[in-house]
């Protein structure tokens, strides 16, 4: 049986955004002059065992395998440029903060002990801490699920995020380094390796602790790990000095900074497994 | 064309099953529509590739997306149901951001943002904090960001969200122009004054309808039905059909009454059903089947 009001009939030509009512109601008087009768039983299941085979053929479905590497976005240029975008997260509140922590932090060292050279490096992993949490804040911030639809993976966004706050907590540590070193009879590598050692350390825990438990988590084992570097470390040396006694220090900085870079390596290697947001899916 | 097959995403924890999950969308404006927690947003999430389904498929012009998932984002524009800003960004920087997060850079960021901010009416609102916004603007630069890209799909979780009646209007006159080139899908509760091609009904994870908007309201004739009743007659029929509405006049009311019955009333008549109307009664009679369903299983 088919449609006998006109009014319907225009309906559906409206919904459909083609055709005509003429050229309708002809398929309709056609389709209406042929009676069709139910087709016996036995037709049907020769139908479908005709059929079976080629529609259990056809309804296979595979999981879902995601691809471990995307076509786009890989050049220098285009992650270069996706490094710049990063940039942006940064806001001037965070810089001035950071950077009067600094200021603060060697005037006070200054006047109290004058071991400034400790100071750096006790604070450039807080420095490299708080970095991590202000520039992975794209969870907290609700951000996370508008950032996975745009074409850049996770993982190439954290990469580039790792890049921005290791760029700006060298430069950082570097400015306040010349402050440091100025007037006095530092060697300027032996320096930059009393810091950079517990900044790779840190950022590494971070970072290679936030793939399991997540960007606070990691820190936050990160920052326990700062905490019992500063408590169990004598003279002001770090924990590797302490269990490497007879070492000196420009070695054990060395050491610390190359278990950092190691742990950094395998956060960038384990970050290619990401490839979806995995956000809060228990929300439907 | 957005084709998806067999989809299907189980949530273990909570015991939710979405799918399987069949559906054609071309060209024109999809609207999927279904009570609080059916599964339209992780629905949504799956078809913006975001969130992997378990099992089935989902092609963009007959190409598996995951085959090139980075090609397919580059053709979307995404509005999450939940979202917020950096806060220390203006409009225009988030707009900046965002494009370079879609691959455009530069004079070209610029000025797809200006475009686009002007399109949806905030570009004079740009230069301030977005912290300082009101929702409805929020609203709209969430849209705006999704259109950076200039995509040949769109998904919309409840874009409508918080809009004042005229910024509505407005957005349903966008949506009804960028739906002759592009391939929207939204999810959203105010259903009748869209121009529907295709409404896709989910209801606890299971597509119960997907169709012509026409016929989705033909399977409610005959259940809705209109009569002109005092205000008080009206509250005790509200009571006993607590779906119905009505509007009131100085000498009473005209009330639309949703029943599968006709109601014991002088003067009532059938009447068309809207969309909304319809999607009431297919939510009562799925709730039926259910708890008749219930019923058979325990006997």
């Amino acid at each position: 049986m088919t449609i006998k009001s006109d009014d319907k009939k225009k309906e559906l030509l409206d919904e459909l955004g083609e055709g005509d009512l003429e050229n309708l109601n002809t398929v309709f008087n056609y389709l209406d002059s042929y009676p069709v009768t139910p087709p016996p039983t036995e037709a049907t299941d020769h139908l479908l065992a005709l059929l079976t085979p080629v529609l259990q053929e056809n309804s296979i479905q595979k999981d879902v395998q995601v691809p471990a590497a995307h076509s786009v976005f890989d050049t220098l240029t285009e992650r270069l440029e996706l490094i710049q975008a990063q940039l942006r997260l940064f806001s001037r509140g965070f810089v001035i903060l950071s950077v009067l922590f600094f200021l603060c932090g060697l005037s006070l060292t200054t006047a109290l002990d004058g071991d400034t050279l400790r100071f750096l490096a006790n604070a450039s992993p807080l420095l490299g801490i708080l970095t991590v949490i202000y520039q992975f804040r794209a969870q907290q911030n609700h951000m996370n699920e508008l950032e996975a639809a745009c074409p850049y993976t996770p993982a190439q966004l954290a990469s580039a995020r790792i890049s921005v706050v290791l760029v700006y907590d060298i430069l950082l540590c570097l400015a306040a380094t010349s402050i440091v070193s100025y007037g006095e009879d530092y060697v300027l590598w032996q320096v930059v390796t009393h810091w950079l050692a517990p900044l790779l350390l840190t950022l590494g825990i971070a970072l290679l602790g936030s793939l399991r438990f997540g960007i606070f988590g990691g820190s936050l084992l990160s920052t326990a790990a700062w905490a019992f570097n500063l408590a169990a470390s004598k003279d002001g040396n770090s924990l590797f000095s302490f269990l490497l006694p007879h070492t000196p220090v420009m070695y054990v900085d060395l050491l610390g900074a190359g278990i950092g870079l190691i742990l950094l390596c395998f956060a960038f290697s384990g970050l290619h497994g990401l490839h979806v947001w995995e956000g809060d899916n228990q929300s439907t | 064309m957005l084709e998806l097959h067999e989809v299907t995403k189980r949530f273990p924890k909570n015991a939710f099953i979405l799918g399987s999950i069949n559906c054609h969308l071309s060209t024109g404006l999809h609207v999927l529509a279904g009570p609080n927690g059916s599964g339209k947003s992780t629905l949504l999430r799956i078809a913006a590739g975001i969130l992997p389904p378990d099992r089935g498929n989902l092609l963009f012009g007959g190409q598996d997306i995951y085959a090139n998932l980075a090609h397919y984002k580059k053709n979307l524009g995404y509005v999450p149901q939940t979202f917020a800003f950096y806060s220390h960004m203006t409009g225009m920087d988030f707009l900046l951001y965002l494009a370079n997060l879609k691959g455009i850079f530069s004079k070209a960021a610029k000025k797809q943002a200006s475009y686009v901010a002007d399109l949806l009416g905030i570009l004079e609102h740009c230069p301030r904090k977005i912290s300082t916004w009101s929702i409805g603007l929020r609203q709209r630069l969430a849209i705006a960001q999704a259109l950076l890209n200039d995509p040949d799909i769109l998904i919309l979780d409840e874009p409508l969200c918080g809009l004042a009646f005229e910024e509505t209007t407005e957005i349903q006159r966008l949506l009804y122009t960028w739906s002759h080139n592009k391939v929207i899908l939204m999810s959203s509760h105010h259903i009748d004054s869209l121009p529907i091609a295709k409404l896709l009904l989910l209801c606890k994870g299971t597509l119960q309808f997907a169709g012509l908007p026409s016929i989705f309201s033909d399977q409610a004739a005959m259940q809705v039905w209109t009569a002109k009743t005092s205000k008080s007659t009206w509250q005790n029929l509200h009571l006993a059909f607590p779906l119905s509405t009505a509007v009131f006049t100085e000498d009473g009311c005209h009330c639309r009454i949703i029943s599968n019955t006709k109601p014991d009333l002088p003067n009532i008549k059938p009447a068309l059903p809207t969309l909304e109307e319809a999607y009431l009664v297919w939510l009562e009679r799925l709730k039926r089947n259910e708890a008749e369903q219930q019923h058979d299983h325990r006997m």
